[in-house]
């Protein structure tokens, strides 16, 4: 699987993502918004995760699971980008 | 849930009946309250509400009587003992909520000489679980909702309405899972706080909660930061209890069994304002082996890595067609799956994070809520219910324990340890 580098593409599908499965429909969400208001609480996180190896082929370690990278899809995003460009694949 | 409730009033216990203890200041407009009860369709349909099982092979359905019953109590200048032990006021404590007479839920309203008062809201868990019970006050404290007040059919599960058993065989199979997993779990031997020999004729619930100050929580978060990275608050919670647990397993002299607990999942969406009525909630197994009890650290690890394993099975989805799945049976059929693969230990204790409670709501018709708790009942087995909720910014964990499970001095201990691992950097 050829893993997805660019942040703004990865910050629309896990916006796409949790609208489907989390976000009630109507609520104001987008890449900016913080995280913990989204309905993202830890088993979400976990889907989302798991979303990310699947469907973009990165896998984020614990490690990396920072409030800093958790502020938002934006910053989850870039932190999924960055692996991906230090080839840290989910296979 | 139905099933449950009449097992632990055989035992003695107040049956599944939980209640939310809300403290509230001056101005409380009784008349708003009895107004807003009186109007609303949805306390209209919990006042008729009761559940009927016609015919033993038919899943349980909610239906309504012609007459609505009474739901609200009012008392006045009380001596509420609501202590440091938790004993609710005789009035409230006898209060019968059989979810098969109806009604499930009763609002004791108690008001004292000073103009405070206390809200003792009694739910039958048949009826619903701690998120529906937030949704349910929000709609009752909110001012001109009565117009656009949901339908019930939207606030109801409709499975809960009428008999649909075309979905039942394909559970069947997506219970397969979760069900198989049961059975494995109990293959190694399970730590359980019940004692050895039959039952007492009738069991006593205690209750003791630890509550956390304003300043002890935001150590607690900062301690969760830095070791969970704030995202998982209930595994820290959890990890604390588990170590606390522990402790008592090595007093006791018995460290070879591991600690299975099932944990609750809200299955709604946050910011959803419904379903309120039933309970919409999936289960998550962890299963804690001995030697990774004494440290919080391994125990966050194995929760970690056993969460995402079971999301990544899909064992969340398959508990809840097995849930779906037993509804219709005859009961024994559940209990000898629940209890026979942990030879009737079905649990080490049970935990739930309610979250934020009256989340949002600062007042309850015009007067200000000074505290809230949650009273659970616990089951036996397990004999110990852990909640841990969070009302403005203060935490507070509930330890609900069958006093033959529990002694006193090991509920103290409990307590301490439990505080000590929040708050205490030292401890790892």
């Amino acid at each position: 699987m050829t893993s997805e580098k660019d942040p703004n593409t990865i910050a629309a599908q896990l916006c796409q993502f949790a609208r489907t499965n989390f976000v009630v429909e109507g609520t104001n969400f987008d890449e900016n918004s913080p995280l913990a208001h989204a309905g993202i609480d830890s088993f979400a996180l976990v889907e989302l995760l798991l979303y990310c190896e699947r469907v973009i082929g990165v896998r984020v370690p614990d490690s990396h699971l920072t409030g800093n990278n958790l502020t938002s899809m934006a910053t989850l995003a870039n932190c999924i980008a960055e692996l991906a460009r230090n080839n840290h694949s989910s296979t | 849930m139905h099933g449950q409730d009449s097992r632990m009033r055989r035992a003695g216990l107040p049956g599944n009946v939980c209640c939310a203890v809300i403290r509230l200041g001056t101005g409380l407009d009784m008349e708003r309250l009895r107004r807003r009860i009186a109007t609303s369709p949805i306390l209209d349909w919990v006042a008729r509400a009761r559940i009927i099982r016609p015919f033993p092979l038919l899943p349980p359905l909610w239906r309504t009587t012609a007459i609505p019953r009474t739901v609200l109590y009012e008392h006045n200048n009380q001596n509420v003992s609501v202590d440091a032990s938790w004993s609710l006021p005789p009035v409230v404590a006898a209060r019968e909520l059989h979810a098969a007479r109806g009604p499930g839920l009763a609002f004791d309203v108690v008001r004292h000489a000073d103009g405070t008062s206390h809200l003792f809201l009694s739910w039958n868990h048949t009826l619903l679980d701690a998120r529906g019970l937030d949704l349910l006050l929000n709609h009752l404290n909110a001012d001109g909702a009565t117009n656009g007040a949901p339908a019930i059919q939207d606030l109801i599960s409709p499975k809960q309405l009428g008999w649909d058993l075309s979905g039942w065989w394909p559970n069947v199979k997506r219970a397969r899972g979760s069900v198989e997993w049961l059975h494995e779990s109990g293959d190694e031997p399970l730590f359980s706080l019940v004692p050895p020999g039959p039952r007492p004729r009738l069991c006593r619930n205690h209750y003791r909660v630890v509550s956390f100050t304003e300043p002890e929580t935001v150590r607690i978060d900062a301690r969760c930061q830095q070791l969970v990275g704030g995202f998982r608050r209930s595994h820290f919670y959890l990890a604390a209890t588990v170590r606390a647990l522990h402790a008592v397993a090595v007093q006791r002299g018995n460290q070879d069994g591991a600690y299975l607990i099932p944990v609750p999942h809200d299955t709604r969406r946050r910011g959803a304002n419904g379903p309120i009525f039933s309970n919409h909630l999936s289960i998550l197994f962890y299963r804690i082996e001995p030697r990774l009890a004494g440290r919080l650290g391994d125990i966050l690890g194995e929760l970690s890595r056993q969460m995402t394993n079971q999301i990544r099975d899909r064992f969340p989805e398959s508990c809840m067609a097995a849930l779906d799945m037993f509804k219709p049976l005859p009961l024994g059929y559940y209990v000898h799956h629940l209890g026979k693969p942990t030879r009737g230990k079905i649990a080490t204790f049970s935990f739930s994070d309610s979250g934020e409670t009256c989340a949002g709501m600062k007042e309850l018709w015009g007067a200000r809520i000074l505290d809230v708790t949650h009273l659970v009942p616990a089951w036996r087995p397990p004999g110990l219910t852990v909640v841990f909720l969070r009302f403005g910014n203060r935490l507070s964990a509930l330890l609900s324990s069958v006093d033959d499970c529990l002694s006193t001095a090991e509920v103290d201990g409990l307590e301490r340890d439990v505080r000590a691992a929040l708050l205490e950097e030292g401890i790892s």
